[in-house]
């Protein structure tokens, strides 16, 4: 056999051997010891804190906003939704103010096929074009009284 | 006001519930890629598998074109999912559920076997270098040949066993490797709009047209600048080879939507508001791409065209074609992710010009691939006829 195909043989046979060594060194340590996976991932994924504290915890502090707004329209869609989550809030800061309304409140309003026709929809062109919504909307108790019926 | 957009919606209550596109550009541009890869192989193995003489003016740089675009095939995913450190990760524990690890061990082995392909081609070119050149050339074109600088018979006879067994096997490799793209796509089963059993037919015949387009491209581009005749009855067994398979791609692409349409199963109106709405323009492109290069090829296949004007309307057909496999890769990547998972409406997607899975990033990593082309036809030049045949 020719020189070059023994050595190509032989550097194949190293590469496999890299291969076979490499899967024993770089193994994450506690994978499969309960299953297909990490099993360190539990704990840490366990020790991460919650970003999201529900409208309860906003309660505490903004009874008012949270009292107006559980009396309305929007009340089943929760503060962290449109102002992020609290995270350590209000430790690291306040929250943001969305302040791109047109752009927030089409992603849920904006009239699309095969939405379901009970969720309110709008052509945002149609309805307001680019003014904001909450120039006529108030975010939290969102129906507009005069259009008759009442607000819940 | 932007990140918060980016949470906000995603947490919410209404339909759809989705506004995250897991899979942008670069993932368009990844079976892109893949495909150009299975294209040229194929016509390479038309010359060294099944000895289609026709084929040998262009089998050698298909081989390297095929080569320089496989390289690339794994980067779309690594900057996408933005770990590079831990992408042996799947192949160090595979499980038999993964279809990644499966790609990673097809993509491994095949790029091995383009290598070795490559080098026991260009080997007598190799060896002729090592022994003209010095200091770090001969360094480079030496440990390629492996130290060694037989080119007696006996040597030529192993290396041209080794050609045949590699593209033997490498042809069921590419094939493999692309239709696994497709079974990535038509096994998601939650995607009405990639559910097929037909996908990953249709990404190989795609891959295979569009991989041929590629080279004609090419061929005719590296015709041009270093100012040599093309081969006519290559470019003829080109534009039938392109003909033949982009008959089979539009069928199946065919039956695959006649089939959607006609079970109708639920969901169907948003397939069809999908259709008629964000997904018409790249459907047309995918049609009038695909629509005109198949009537000029009817035309020059029924009337025999010969030189220049074959050479005009196969690159013209080539570059439609091309055109009409990026269009139809982005109409089943980011299409099928426009669909909400809960088929209650559509998302919107906007393609990011700069970041990670930007635009830049994906022309990037479709561009990089022709300069190592460049630089590897300058190592192996394929088209000078002192180097080996096979
Ligand atoms: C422990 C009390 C506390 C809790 C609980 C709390 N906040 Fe606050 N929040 C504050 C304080 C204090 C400020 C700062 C007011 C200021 O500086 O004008 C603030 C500011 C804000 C602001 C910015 C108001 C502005 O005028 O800039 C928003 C929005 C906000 N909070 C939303 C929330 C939401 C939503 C929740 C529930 C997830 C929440 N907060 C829970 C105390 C609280
Ligand atoms: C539909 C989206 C939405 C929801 C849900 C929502 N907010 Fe707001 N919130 C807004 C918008 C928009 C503004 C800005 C209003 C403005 O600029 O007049 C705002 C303003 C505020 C402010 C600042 C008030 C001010 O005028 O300075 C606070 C505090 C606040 N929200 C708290 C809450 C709390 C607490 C909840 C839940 C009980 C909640 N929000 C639910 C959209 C929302
Ligand atoms: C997370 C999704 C979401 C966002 C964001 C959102 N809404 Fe709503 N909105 C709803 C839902 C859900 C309802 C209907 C609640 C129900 O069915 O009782 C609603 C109801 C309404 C209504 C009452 C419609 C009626 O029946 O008369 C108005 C008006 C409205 N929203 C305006 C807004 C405006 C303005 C904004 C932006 C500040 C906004 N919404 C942002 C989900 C959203
Ligand atoms: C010029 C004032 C004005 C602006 C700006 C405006 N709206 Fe309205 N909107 C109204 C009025 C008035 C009504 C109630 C009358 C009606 O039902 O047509 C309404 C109704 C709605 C409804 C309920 C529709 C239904 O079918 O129940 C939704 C949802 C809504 N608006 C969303 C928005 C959103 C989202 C924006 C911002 C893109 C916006 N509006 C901007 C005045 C406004």
């Amino acid at each position: 056999m020719p020189k070059h195909i023994v050595r190509l043989i032989m550097s194949l046979g190293i590469v496999i051997l890299l291969v076979i060594g490499s899967k024993a060194l770089f193994t994450a340590d506690s994978f499969g010891v309960y299953g297909h996976y990490r099993a360190n991932a539990v704990p840490e994924i366990a020790s991460d804190t919650p970003k999201y504290k529900g409208p309860d915890y906003c309660q505490l502090c903004h009874s008012e906003r949270h009292a107006t707004w559980s009396a309305h329209r929007h009340g089943k869609v929760k503060c962290e939704v449109c102002h992020g989550p609290a995270g350590e809030h209000p430790a690291t800061g306040k929250l943001p103010i969305p302040s791109d309304t047109v752009k927030l409140c089409s992603t849920c309003h904006e009239a699309m096929p095969a939405r379901p026709a009970a969720q309110p929809q709008i052509v945002v062109s149609q309805h307001s074009g680019t003014q904001a919504c909450i120039a006529c909307h108030n975010p939290h108790a969102p129906r507009i009284a005069s259009s008759g019926g009442s607000d819940r | 006001m932007q990140e918060l957009y980016h949470v906000a919606p995603y947490t919410g209550y209404v339909y759809p519930n989705e506004t995250v596109f897991p899979w942008g550009v670069l993932i368009v541009i990844y079976p892109y890629i893949t495909g150009l890869v299975a294209g040229s192989f194929t016509v390479s193995t038309f010359y060294h598998v099944f000895g289609m003489k026709r084929f040998e003016p262009v089998a050698r740089f298909a081989l390297l074109t095929a080569l320089s675009f496989m390289i690339f095939v794994p980067t779309p995913l690594l900057f996408h999912l933005g770990h590079p450190e831990r992408a042996l990760n799947a192949l160090w524990t595979p499980h038999l559920t993964s279809a990644m690890a499966a790609f990673g061990y097809t993509a491994g082995f095949y790029i091995l076997l383009l290598m070795l392909e490559t080098g026991f081609i260009f080997r007598q070119h190799i060896v002729a270098r090592a022994q003209a050149t010095t200091g770090v050339v001969r360094g480079f074109y030496r440990i390629l040949a492996f130290g060694s600088d037989d080119v007696s018979e006996n040597a030529l006879a192993y290396d041209r066993k080794w050609i045949r067994a590699l593209a033997l096997i490498g042809m069921p490799g590419a094939h493999i490797l692309h239709g696994y793209a497709g079974f990535v796509f038509g096994s998601l089963k939650a995607r009405e709009w990639w559910a097929s059993d037909l996908m990953p037919a249709i990404f190989l015949s795609s891959a295979v047209i569009s991989g041929i387009a590629l080279l004609v491209l090419l061929y005719v581009a590296v015709a041009k600048v270093r100012k040599f005749a093309l081969d006519n009855e290559c470019m003829r067994g080109l534009a039938y080879t392109l003909f033949g398979f982009l008959i089979f791609t539009l069928v199946l692409e065919l039956l695959e939507f006649v089939n959607l349409i006609y079970k109708g199963r639920e969901g169907i109106e948003t397939v069809m508001a999908l259709i008629a709405g964000p997904l018409a323009l790249g459907l047309n492109i995918q049609l009038v791409g695909s629509v005109i290069p198949l009537v000029v090829l009817t035309v020059m296949i029924w009337r025999k065209t010969q030189g220049t004007p074959l050479v005009v309307g196969l690159t013209v057909s080539a570059a439609l074609i091309m055109i009409a496999v990026l269009a139809m890769r982005w109409n089943v990547v980011i299409g099928g992710q426009e669909l909400s998972k809960t088929m209650k409406g559509l998302l919107t997607y906007h393609a990011p010009i700069w970041g990670r899975e930007g635009i830049v990033v994906a022309a990037s990593v479709f561009i990089a691939p022709f300069f190592v082309l460049w630089a590897l036809t300058r190592l192996f030049p394929p088209w000078d006829a002192g180097s080996q045949r096979a």
